[in-house]
């Protein structure tokens, strides 16, 4: 049952943020209009053409770091698993260069077998931001990421075969690892003038596994359950943005 | 609106745990099927009593053309022996274990088998045709005498 509250939480977290990028979108549509002072409304190829006039500044705006709430919550509700994740980000243009890093501990039980499967994962790649680029870093963005689980596991199950009894088995991979690629949207919104709330949905792909022995992974930590070919994941971030340099103001001749 | 929240909360949904044993492939078993040498038909056997080379007396088994026989998860060989009123047959198979798999927490962890072999020095011709073992394979092991 806490599992279907803490969905319909993220569910509605979800709305909310929706919520929140419709009024930033119909703000920035708004200024936008003001700008031309307020008499003529522009198309959205007009607001194109006026954006590729825009001077781009390619230098780090801001670096921020931000803290997944998903483990921290799947402690709570499932104490066999632990973990934490972090992510640091770098913003240019509208452009965001990501490095996530985290662990996991993940214990299964049952009175018939002890699976543990513990390790650390990194991530890393670049996401583009489909919004105006805006001081404050609202953005959401399409990205990519390469991403590697370096972990170990262990199963031991007590089984019954017929005409061969009840035996006892122990199996493990020392040091496996994980490869995958990730296709990423994420939604990302200032809360205030440096903090920051977002999630990201994650379409993991491309998995490769190597240095296993018998034992297939069931949990592999930062991807998720091994026997699926793809996983879906989720992270929800609240994050602290350190502005290194604040946006140039849109000249006043933009219409 | 409406739309996304449909598909949002079956999203929510689908996040939760699978429970399906059927998810598991694997068997345990090798299926093995008796014909005769001479027109390749199936052919009914009734043997007394079933054993093995690690124990005694495993079961009796009716009479049938197609048997189940379990391997030995502790080993990689094992050998079964076919008593009837006149004579002992014998059957070894050898295999590998390929990997050992939790598919769903709720059914625990299962075997891989692999890479059967059987031989024998009492049947005319014994043929591996599924040297693997697993749900969608009907017949492992064929023995003509």
């Amino acid at each position: 049952m806490l599992r279907y509250i803490f969905s319909l939480l993220l569910l509605s977290s979800t709305l909310w943020a929706m919520a929140q990028l419709g009024t930033s979108l119909q703000q920035g549509l708004s200024n936008a209009g003001s700008n031309s002072g307020g008499s003529k409304p522009i198309t959205m190829k007009e607001m194109r053409q006026i954006r590729k006039g825009e001077p781009k500044d390619w230098s780090i705006k801001y670096v921020k770091v931000s803290y997944d709430l998903i483990p921290p919550g799947r402690m709570v509700l499932k104490p066999g698993q632990k973990g934490q994740e972090l992510q640091a980000s770098i913003a240019f243009y509208k452009y965001f260069f990501m490095v996530e890093g985290g662990f996991q501990d993940f214990t299964r039980s049952k009175s018939d077998y002890n699976y543990n499967s513990s390790g650390t994962f990194f991530r890393f790649g670049p996401e583009i931001n489909l919004l105006k680029v805006n001081e404050h870093g609202g953005s959401m963005t399409f990205g990519l990421r390469y991403a590697q689980s370096n972990f170990s596991d262990k199963l031991d199950f007590v089984k019954a075969t017929p005409g061969y009894g009840e035996n006892t088995f122990s199996y493990e991979n020392p040091d496996a690892r994980l490869i995958w690629m990730e296709l990423v949207m994420g939604l990302n919104l200032p809360l205030s003038d440096n903090f920051h709330m977002g999630y990201t949905i994650r379409y993991k792909v491309f998995r490769n596994v190597d240095r296993i022995d018998v034992l297939k992974p069931f949990d592999v930590p930062g991807f998720g359950r091994y026997q699926k070919r793809t996983a879906m994941g989720f992270s929800y971030y609240i994050g602290w943005a350190i502005p290194l340099k604040k946006m140039e103001e849109v000249p006043a001749t933009a219409p | 609106m409406r739309k996304l929240v449909f598909l949002l909360f079956g999203l929510a949904l689908a996040c939760n745990e699978i429970r399906e044993c059927d998810l598991d492939p694997d068997v345990e078993f090798a299926i093995v099927g008796f014909f005769n040498s001479a027109d390749s038909t199936e052919r009914e056997v009734a043997f007394k009593s079933l054993s093995t080379s690690l124990s005694d007396g495993v079961s009796s088994i009716d009479t049938g053309t197609y048997y189940q026989f379990y391997l030995d998860p502790t080993n990689e060989e094992i050998t079964y022996y076919f008593e009837t009123d006149s004579d002992t047959y014998d059957m070894t198979f050898t295999y590998a274990i390929n990997s050992v798999n939790l598919y769903s927490l709720d059914c625990g962890a299962s075997f891989k088998y692999d890479s059967l072999q059987a031989s024998s020095d009492n049947f005319d011709s014994i043929a591996v045709v599924g040297p693997i073992l697993n749900k969608n394979i009907t017949l492992n092991v064929e023995i003509y005498f």
